[in-house]
Formats: C-alpha cells, structure tokens, sequence
C-alpha cells in the first residue's frame, strides 16, 4: 500500500493530508481507500437511464457549495468506508436517515485517489482529502480545497462541486 | 393544538397557476405579486398553497381550483419551494464534520419560485433539493445532459449545463430579477429529453 498520496500535481499541494490530523490508529487518508458521502434526503439522488440500466446518482444539493468556500465551514464531510464495521454501517444509515423520517440513509461510494485526480485548467489540484476522525467517529474525513487563498468564486466551486459528485456511484453500484 | 387562523389577505390579485401565457402586459411573472411572510405564530400544520398567500389548509381559495393544476408539475414544486417558508431560519444542526446545517432563506426561497416561475412549460421535470448551506438547486442530468441551477439568496441565479450533443459546456450567474432566463441556459433546457 502507497502511505502517501501519489495524486498530486503539485508536490507541495495538500500538506495537511500528508500528516495525520488527529490520534486516531488510521492516519492519513491512502489513495486506495474508499470516501463515503452519505446522503440523507431523497432529493440528494437522482436516477438516471441509459443502455447498461438505472444509475443512482447525487445531485448537486448532496455537496454544499459553501463546505468549499465558507471559513466557518471545514470541507465536506466523508466516511473512510472501508475501516467500517457492518455494524457502524448500519448505526450510521438508521442515525443519519432519522434526520427527515424517510428512512435509512444511502451510502455513495468513490475512492481518494479519484478525489485528488480533479485538476483545474491548469493541471493543479482541486481537492485534498485529510483525516478528520472525530470522538464519535473514527473514520471520518474532509474533503477541502487544496488552498485557502485565493479561493475561486462561487461558479468555479460550483462547477468543481459538479465534478465532484460526478465521481461518487451508490454504494453496490460501483 | 388549536390552530392559527391566518387573517385573510383580503382582495389581492389571484392567478390561476397556468396564466402564465395571459399575463397582463407588462407583467411578466405570477411572482410580480409580492410573496407574503407566513405570518408569526403559523406552524408547520399550514399548507402554503399558492404565491403570496399562507393560509390554513382547508381555507377554500376564491377563484383558485386545486383540480385545475393535478398533474402540473410547476405547480407540484411551487408547493414544494413555499413549504420551506415553514422551515426555522438559522442552524437547524450540525453534519458529521460540524458543519451548520441551515434551511434556505426566505430571499432563496423568492428567489427560486421566480426561477420557477420564469421556466418554460415545455422544460422537463428537474430534482429540486436544498443543499445544507441553504442552497435551493435545480438539476436536469441525462445521458450526456448536465444542468445545475442554484439560488443562495444573493439576488443571483447561478448555472452550469453542459450538453455533449451541443458541445456545450457553459456557467455563469444572473440577476435573478431579469425578465428572461440566460440564453444559454434555454438552449441547454431544450436539449434534455422529457
């Protein structure tokens, strides 16, 4: 297993997820591992059709704009799936789904290293992906801009939010 | 729990939600009628029903028939959007990272029934959603079809379609308040199979 993320463009791009960011035993977020984002509306997933069958997808609204943007908001928040029990899996969807009443949560599925993959027209990286375990939940992760200044405007994080959630297919479907 | 009677609005103009196409000249929206506040003291119990006015659900409407609009998915989605007037403003909670988790706004909220208002019938069914920083999105996506459309309450519509039949790929924002949609927008709407 690479210890290191190998997707950056830049070698000095991203340095907070060179490091581990909290204590907990799982450290930094490796390219292989697998980012959950967990939707909890129905109207985060859309269904779209074509030869091969039915593709769940997120919409837009699934990833905040301002999780990018806002300083007071720390990036988007994603599960590292695969250090998950099935039983922090299940806990997890009947939490997260309790929110609005409709049911368990749905888990979408990308790997890290696809993350890291999203470049701007000048071939720099997007997004970094950093270590973010918490008391409650050990594996959890951010994904963040890789710079704080200067940010892009809100139609350039929108159209890198887009290619984001482009990347994330329902857990089962991948 | 006894519920709030809402006074009623009293002789303000009332559409049909299909009028769109006999609009008085020099009235371009049902939303050229100011969107009303639900007044304070109304809960969640009360049914927004039509532009501008927040009434007790089975407060009969004057010259306003239900049965008129079934199956009309504009007005499905105006129901939709004037729910979330209902919505607590501010943090409603925290997500996973500790983010605030907020509602939209009532100008994002304004802001979308216009955009509603100025979509073309003919444009097929988009998902609408609220993102957790208030956000109220649109979003058309087929095979090779890509459009998302946001409000945030700054006065602006925020797009992005992209079309591969067209090799069309195009973002941008505009006052919300301009009589039309972005010329690029439209194009993009055509395009999406119904």
């Amino acid at each position: 297993m690479n210890p290191v993320p190998s997707g950056a463009v830049e070698p000095a791009a991203c340095p907070e997820e060179r490091e581990p960011q909290s204590g907990a035993e799982s450290g930094i977020v490796r390219d292989e591992e697998r980012l959950s984002r967990l939707t909890y509306r129905p109207e985060h997933v859309t269904y779209r059709t074509d030869a091969s069958g039915v593709h769940a997808e997120l919409t837009p609204a699934a990833v905040p704009v301002a999780d990018f943007l806002k300083p007071e908001r720390r990036g988007a928040s994603v599960l590292r799936i695969d250090g998950l029990t099935v039983g922090e899996v299940s806990r997890l969807r009947r939490q997260f789904g309790s929110r609005t009443g409709n049911g368990d949560a749905e888990f979408f599925v990308t790997g890290a290293e696809s993350v890291r993959a999203v470049v701007d027209t000048d071939g720099n990286r997007v997004f970094c992906v950093i270590d973010d375990a918490t008391p409650e939940i050990d594996q959890h992760a951010l994904i963040r801009f890789d710079r704080k200044e200067p940010l892009p405007n809100r139609i350039t994080a929108r159209r890198y939010r887009d290619q984001l959630i482009a990347l994330f297919r329902r857990c089962g479907e991948e | 729990m006894e519920r709030t009677t809402a006074p009623f609005p009293g002789p303000r103009p009332l559409l049909p939600l299909d009028a769109l196409s006999t609009l008085p000249s020099g009235l371009t929206s049902t939303l050229d009628f100011e969107v009303g506040e639900p007044p304070s003291g109304i809960d969640a119990s009360l049914d927004a029903t039509t532009a501008g006015l927040f009434l007790p659900s089975d407060t009969p409407l004057p010259g306003y028939s239900r049965d008129r609009d079934l199956g009309d998915w504009k007005s499905a989605l105006r129901s939709k959007i004037l729910s979330y007037f209902t919505l607590p403003e501010g943090p409603v909670g925290k997500d996973f990272a500790g983010n605030d988790i907020l509602n939209p706004s009532r100008d994002t909220v304004r802001e979308s029934l216009r955009f509603l208002d100025l979509l073309p019938r003919w444009t097929p069914l988009p998902t609408v959603g609220r993102a957790d920083d208030g956000e109220i999105n649109f979003f058309w996506r087929r095979t090779g079809v890509f459009i998302d459309v946001g409000f945030y309450g700054d006065g602006h519509l925020y797009y992005l379609a992209r079309i591969d039949s067209l090799d069309l790929d195009r973002d941008g924002m505009e006052p919300i308040g301009a009589p039309v949609l972005p010329r690029d927008l439209v194009v993009a709407l055509g395009a999406v199979e119904k």
